[in-house]
């Protein structure tokens, strides 16, 4: 591992890189601060841009995009009301009470600060556990593979909150979209209706631009008001002092390693790391009562949590291949853009670019706490920018970024079908997220099934021999089974 | 329509698609001979039946759970005027995207930006122009003298 990393620094350490982690994080925290669009959304819009670039320069400019637009999330919501990303919801509890009462810029670096921390703490996490991990996954054959696709696919049930069997058709809807195209095994037509552009399938990113980027356009256009939010930007007011930040560095570590764990489970993501922070501090907190009208614990919290959760996301991610949540799965599209497969062997292989990305994350923590600092004030006015003029940059930005990714103008089709569903299906209380999930592991549960049965010669025992499947299967009853247990907790 | 007539049009949605997958897989793939074990047509059909049987579940638990949920009531629900909106939007981009080929990426637009500009209320004619010229440039330093993305020339540009 140390060999790796000595190895990687000096690559890392280049001008372009450099430029590249700070344009990443300036854009992230921008589209994250921007009502309405989310980090998620800031990730997928810019992954074209990394299709001719160096493999880690790219996944670095991702990631600068995912980490400041999960911090630039909680701007809006400390001075809107409106969370940025859904992991900012929390952080609007106490931010926007805080702005209120004119307290907005301490409540800003407090987001930063502890975003940071939580940040750093999550780096950690990643580059320790992460190849340990991998080592036991290089011993995975297709069983365990399936069983862990398996696994990665239980995730829809804790996405789907709301309404499970909704979730589910959600997840079958996009294992039907991932089987168009050419069978794996078999290399037959399958949906293709004789049509040429179907051969290669429905391509992940245009599906995902539509479904996340062309929705929240159309969503932008069906909220679409000319009139100006009206509240005072100009942040001239007090900021955070030393006192009150080491006030709240209790719950700040406390709350990174809730938010490291969490991330770590696929399907959880940032949003819940930062419900239960912040559940965890009001309990522990010597002002309970604080919580919700304005406490600056609460929003430490919360955003350490959330932020806690970006390292630790990459685990599953880059070790077994299964993306933790809806950005890391965007993130694995990028991969195999760069026909990389995210997995043990990824460590084995290109030890250079997960070593690149693992301590280039830590360089965007860095860079975000700096650019953070420094723009702080300006941030706070990126909110005004009108909508009417981001829904035609951002039209034009999803048309040309589904086109390069193979020149092919069916891609461009594609994010105005997917743009239309991601728009829709919410409004009928179907979630998205299981649609993407399904079709990135929807290929890799069937491949692997029908490879492991060919091994085992037709015997399903196959999936029940070694002991990590059995070690999947359990987890797989866990994930199914902890979700409506919690509901029924909720209820009683 | 409220949200429980709503699930039982969704669910038989669901349930007439599922069905249409499972008919549709014999015309759609053709089987090679003795290949695998799982043939390629088994994972869409299992596909069909759980979308059917999803459907049948939700038409069943719609039929039987009265609307008691407070958030089933929360519908959001576009209202007429934002439904024209969404609806022009949409013209507006399909006709940008299906003409891209025919007329030209950098052509069609500057034509998709100025004309979504003043359909979204930009009165000052400078915004307009700065945004075009500037989204364009930005456009072709990038994909095309960068990433060498052969973006469609069609008739003009």
């Amino acid at each position: 591992m140390l060999e790796n990393i000595i190895s990687v620094i000096p690559n890392l350490f280049g001008l372009i890189n450099l430029l590249t982690i700070t344009f990443g994080v300036i854009i992230g925290i921008t589209i994250g601060a921007l009502p309405g669009l989310t980090a998620t959304m800031a990730v997928a819009l810019m992954l074209p841009f990394t299709f001719g670039m160096n493999s880690t320069t790219g996944l670095l400019l991702l990631t600068g995009l995912y980490f400041g637009g999960i911090y630039g999330g909680s701007i809006t919501a400390i001075l809107i009301n409106t969370p940025g990303t859904p992991a900012a919801t929390a952080t609007a509890l106490d931010g926007y009470p805080l702005a209120k009462e004119g307290k907005a810029l301490k409540a800003l670096q407090m987001a930063l600060y502890s975003s940071f921390i939580g940040g750093i703490i999550s780096f950690f996490a990643l580059l320790f556990f992460a190849p340990q991990l991998a080592k036991l996954a290089l011993r995975f054959g297709p069983a365990e593979y399936f069983m862990l696709a398996i696994f990665g696919l239980t995730v829809i049930v804790s996405v789907s909150q709301a309404s499970l069997i909704k979730g589910l058709i959600s997840g079958s809807m996009g294992l039907f979209v991932a089987i168009i195209g050419l069978d794996p095994l078999e290399g037959v037509p399958r949906f293709c209706f004789e049509n040429i552009n179907f051969y290669g399938g429905i391509q992940l990113i245009p599906a995902l631009i539509g479904l996340f980027a062309v929705s929240q356009i159309i969503l932008s256009i069906e909220q679409f008001s000319n009139h100006k939010a009206e509240i005072d930007t100009s942040l001239k007011t007090e900021g955070l002092s030393l006192n009150e930040f080491f006030n709240s560095i209790k719950h700040i570590i406390k709350s990174s390693l809730i938010g490291v764990v969490i991330g770590a489970i696929p399907g959880t993501g940032g949003a819940i790391a930062a419900f239960i922070a912040y559940n965890q501090a009001k309990r522990s907190s010597k002002n309970p009562d604080q919580f919700g009208k304005g406490s600056l614990e609460g929003i430490a919290a919360a955003e350490s949590a959330n932020n806690g959760t970006t390292g630790a996301t990459f685990i599953p991610l880059l070790t077994l291949g299964v993306p933790g949540d809806i950005i890391t799965a965007v993130i694995l599209g990028a991969f195999m853009m760069q026909g990389l497969t995210p997995g043990p062997m990824l460590f084995v292989n290109h030890g250079d670019i997960v070593y690149g990305l693992i301590i280039g994350i830590l360089l965007v923590n860095i860079a975000m706490l700096i650019i953070g600092s420094l723009t702080i004030k300006i941030y706070a006015k990126v909110i005004d920018i009108p909508s009417n003029i981001l829904i035609p940059i951002i039209s034009v930005l999803c048309v040309i970024g589904a086109f390069s990714i193979r020149n092919s103008i069916f891609d461009v089709y594609c994010i105005i079908i997917f743009g239309i569903i991601g728009y829709i299906l919410p409004k009928f209380g179907f979630p998205l997220a299981p649609i993407l999930i399904a079709i990135i592991l929807g290929p890799m549960a069937e491949s692997n099934l029908r490879r492991a049965l060919i091994i085992s010669k037709g015997s399903y025992t196959i999936f029940l021999e070694s002991p990590f499947a059995i070690f999947f299967f359990i987890l797989i009853i866990l994930s199914l089974l902890l979700p409506v247990i919690n509901k029924r907790r909720e209820k009683n | 329509l409220n949200i429980t007539k709503k699930n039982i049009i969704i669910a038989l949605i669901t349930f007439f698609i599922g069905l249409l997958i499972f008919l549709l897989v014999p015309y759609q793939i053709h089987l090679v001979r003795g290949t695998t074990i799982i043939t390629a047509r088994d994972f869409p059909k299992t596909i069909s039946y759980i979308l059917m049987l999803l459907g049948i579940i939700l038409g069943i638990k719609s039929i039987f759970e009265k609307e008691k949920s407070k958030n089933n009531s929360k519908v959001e629900k576009a209202c007429k005027d934002d439904l024209i909106r969404i609806i022009k939007f949409l013209s507006m981009f399909a006709m940008y995207i299906f003409g891209i080929k025919i007329i030209g990426f950098f052509t069609l637009t500057t034509i998709f930006i100025v004309f979504l500009m003043i359909f979204l209320k930009i009165k000052k004619w400078y915004m307009i122009f700065l945004i075009t010229i500037g989204v364009d440039l930005f456009l072709y330093l990038i994909f095309v003298n960068v990433m060498k993305v052969n973006l469609p020339t069609g008739l003009i540009l």
